[in-house]
């Protein structure tokens, strides 16, 4: 065990670290990709421990960085402020539509949040609110290592609170609501009500990397902040990397960032097919992520690939 | 007389919404599978017949060819990649078809541009009249052939060999098993013919509407509320339910505005989600 | 505080026509075993289902601890003291033996326990009694079709309920294993619980029961002490056949 703390922290530091060592594309670089591995934790709580797939996270994204853009464009409150108020909301939200849809059965659920991010998306782009669909304007910072270590330590918060639940009773109930969730209710778990809360958390750190964006790229407008291709890299770095895991999103979203990079300048558009692929492939022959790959690798070698197959074909 | 106006064009809209919506609730039905590629696959039809048209046949020729092509896409998919993963969870195929569906948005975005494109053949534009209502001819002969094609369903699965070992193996696998039903192909074929009404969904739906590599998105979640809707056993039922969905959206239009119509027909889901349990659909 | 810890009352569920129970009444006395016996198909599990709260009355009345329950979800029902066995079992299967009982200790009677270190341990003393703490550690998903059984007893035992519900916990089990079984709900009952016990293994729920109750299509045909209950002619008839004059 103590190996493995060490190992996390030295991480951890490097990570910290890059600001000063890395020059201001990396930066750049790892402020999205830390931002997007907040995005892929905080799905990990509701998606990956209870199994409830959402499609519309994004949803919370937009809230979080519009709820900043209001609250420091047009009220001039200072940015924490403007987080908190961007993180209520988003709860708000959470816990409101959270609670008829979330009594909703898992593919039933899944499609409802497909048709509300699309419909969040159409809506933003019409209403008056925001900045009569101009987008809005917030005051200029110009710090990318403060916006980094933000990231950072949002990031830290949101694997601390996996790594909670991955210990706690808490967890335990929404482990048992994926397994099998009639059983669970036979059992005394209250699923609406645990299923609700992990939307909420889902929600507030999904709201707080939205809005630390905001911040960050000072102007936000409507198409930009409800994006529902985020819906489609958070699902898939969170599954490529290892569901129901503490450190699976984490993984999956730095690795895949990563590559996405890498592709992006050699074959720009098709490096966005890149993603559909990853998943095909995760689905059918890496069905815990990459964190499982290890110790199954061990355990099988090539065989590790076919046993998702051999169960489950017809 | 507006409202009646509203009215027929939300019916014969809703036609073609039904047809959009069989193909899901067909391969929901039997394979236990969401199809979230679903939308992709009403696009591919589009986009094919659109090119088709532009090489100078006419749509409604086009139309066969492209269901013939997209049974072909669709069993292949199945047999080689779907039926490897079928009988796991049905959130492993919803994740499945969910990367199938940014594969092909994706594909298509590259191959084809986000332009808008259009089908419009020479009568696509022509309408006529009936008292105080006027009737698009588009729109008429696409409620009519999506109708024609709910009734051949209807058809092949009642009084076909075919039909019947689709049913059977919906019903019971294993017992259909028994009977000498492969189902491994039962599957694939049952995954061609969803694929196959999609392709003609699309190109009624490039007759009267508008083509982009996106229309899948919204698509996608409209067929599936139209398959909860009319359940998951008669096609003539969900054809039913597109009319209502149809309708739905151009009394929204009409009254609230057309940004709206999309928050109705999702608002619509939860509401028949939440309130009526799902008594007639197979899921777990 | 009355002898009978639960009650039904009218108690009729449909299907889509179809009358799965009808004008089911029956009470069972605190400490009791009672045996619930019928032929495939009698409305046995549906009875249960309706009794734990996964599926919904179309009318009559529950009655537990003298509280009405049947408005109450599942996982409340729980909470107030009844525990429930599945026919085919349902373990999480992802999750060690120990975890699948702790989650019963965890969740069950009055909201169950917070810590999770103390439901483990005492998962392990209820993994004992039933005879699995072997296996404490492995993947609930690899046990075998009877281990399976004394999986889903242990838990329902680790919701500390007052009210057991066990559906058709013997079968598929050799005579060693169902003897096994009923020396497990005899000592089951010693440590205070009630327990309905759905069965088709006839010879066991005989001795077990200190009342018997008999359905045949969603009625009930017959209530009493075993050995009155199976001598009568209608329950030879429905349960066992027609037998030869």
């Amino acid at each position: 065990m103590n190996g493995r703390w060490f190992a996390l922290a030295a991480a951890v530091a490097l990570l910290a670290g890059v600001p000063w060592f890395g020059n201001a594309v990396l930066i750049q670089f790892g402020i999205n990709a830390l931002l997007i591995a907040v995005l892929a934790q905080s799905w990990n709580i509701l998606g990956g421990f209870a199994g409830y797939v959402s499609f519309g996270n994004s949803v919370f994204y937009g809230l979080g960085s519009y709820g900043v853009a209001i609250a420091m464009a047009q009220w001039n409150l200072p940015f924490w402020v403007g987080l908190i108020f961007a993180a209520t909301i988003a709860v708000a939200f959470a816990a409101l539509l959270g609670w008829p849809i979330l009594r909703l059965r898992g593919p039933y659920f899944a499609i409802v949040t497909l048709g509300i991010s699309a419909a969040m998306s159409a809506l933003a782009a019409n209403l008056d609110i925001a900045g009569k669909n101009v987008g809005l304007i917030l005051p200029l910072t110009r710090n990318d290592t403060l916006f980094y270590e933000a990231s950072l330590v949002l990031l830290a918060a949101a694997t601390l609170t996996v790594a909670w639940i991955a210990r706690s009773r808490f967890g335990m109930a929404l482990i048992a609501i994926r397994e099998d969730e009639d059983a669970a209710a036979s059992v005394g778990v209250n699923a609406t009500r645990f299923k609700i809360a992990a939307l909420a958390m889902a929600a507030f750190f999904t709201a707080i990397a939205g809005g630390i964006h905001a911040y960050w790229i000072t102007y936000i407008d409507p198409a930009g902040s409800f994006d529902t291709t985020l819906d489609v890299r958070m699902v898939i770095m969170t599954m490529f990397g290892g569901p129901g895991t503490i450190l699976g999103p984490v993984v999956g979203a730095l690795v895949l960032s990563a590559i996405y990079e890498v592709l992006a300048d050699s074959i720009s558009k098709a490096a966005a097919l890149f993603f559909g692929i990853v998943i095909l492939v995760a689905v059918i022959f890496l069905p815990r992520g990459l964190v499982d790959l290890g110790g199954g690798f061990r355990a099988l070698r090539w065989r590790y690939f076919l046993t998702n197959i051999r169960q489950y074909r017809i | 007389m507006l409202l009646v106006q509203i009215l027929v064009n939300g019916v014969l809209l809703g036609g073609l919404y039904g047809l959009m919506a069989l193909g899901m609730a067909l391969v929901w039905g039997v394979l236990n599978i969401v199809n979230l590629a679903h939308g992709a696959f009403i696009m591919l039809g589009g986009y094919l017949v659109f090119f088709l048209f532009t090489a100078g046949l006419d749509p409604l020729v086009s139309l066969p060819i492209a269901m013939a092509v997209l049974f072909l896409f669709g069993y292949v998919i199945q047999r080689s990649l779907l039926n490897l993963i079928v009988r796991s969870a049905l959130l492993n195929t919803l994740l499945f078809t969910f990367g199938l569906d940014v594969v092909l948005t994706y594909l298509a975005q590259l191959l084809f541009s986000a332009d808008f494109r259009t089908i419009n053949p020479s009568y696509a534009g022509a309408n006529f009249s009936v008292g105080a209502v006027t009737v698009p001819v588009g729109r008429l002969i696409a409620f009519a052939i999506a109708v024609a094609l709910a009734l051949l369903l209807y058809l092949l699965l009642e009084r076909t060999r075919l039909g019947r070992a689709i049913r059977a193996t919906a019903q019971n696998l294993d017992a259909a098993r028994l009977y000498g039903v492969n189902p491994a192909q039962i599957y694939a074929i049952t995954f061609g013919i969803g694929a196959a009404l999609a392709g003609a969904a699309g190109t009624l739906y490039g007759i009267v509407a508008q083509i982009t590599p996106y229309i899948g998105v919204t698509l996608t979640p409209k067929s599936f509320v139209i398959a909860i809707i009319g359940g998951l056993d008669n096609p003539l039922r969900i054809v039913a339910g597109g009319i209502v969905i149809g309708l739905a959206e151009a009394v929204t239009a009409l009254y609230l505005g057309p940004t709206y119509t999309d928050v109705v027909s999702f608002g619509l889901l939860v509401l028949i989600l939440v309130l009526r349990p799902a008594r007639s659909l197979k899921i777990a | 505080m009355s002898a009978k810890l639960f009650e039904a009352r009218g108690l009729v569920k449909r299907f889509q026509g179809l009358l799965a129970v009808s004008e089911v009444d029956f009470a069972i006395e605190r400490g009791a075993i009672v045996g619930l016996i019928g032929p495939n198909g009698a409305g046995k599990s549906t009875l249960v289902n309706l009794v734990a709260g996964a599926l919904r009355l179309d009318s009559g009345e529950i009655l537990f601890d003298g509280a009405r329950i049947d408005r109450l979800p599942a996982y409340a029902r729980a909470h107030l003291g009844i525990a429930r066995t599945y026919q085919i079992a349902k373990p999480f299967p992802d999750l060690s033996v120990r975890d699948n009982v702790a989650i019963g200790a965890m969740f069950g009677a009055e909201g169950g326990v917070r810590d999770r270190a103390k439901a483990r341990a005492m998962a392990d003393e209820w993994l004992d009694f039933v005879g699995l703490a072997a296996q404490a550690d492995h993947q609930a998903a690899r046990l075998g079709g009877p281990d399976r059984k004394r999986l889903e007893f242990a838990k329902a035992l680790a919701m500390q309920p007052k009210l057991l519900l066990l559906d058709e916990v013997m079968a598929g089990l050799t005579p060693v294993e169902v003897e096994a079984a009923v020396g497990l709900i005899e000592r089951t009952r010693a440590r205070g619980v009630t327990v309905l016990v759905i069965e088709h293994v006839v010879p066991a729920i005989r001795r077990l029961s200190d009342m018997l109750l008999v359905l045949q299509q969603g009625r009930l045909i017959a209530s009493g002490d075993p050995a009155t209950v199976l001598n009568d002619p209608r329950v030879i008839e429905a349960y066992l056949g027609r037998r030869r004059a």
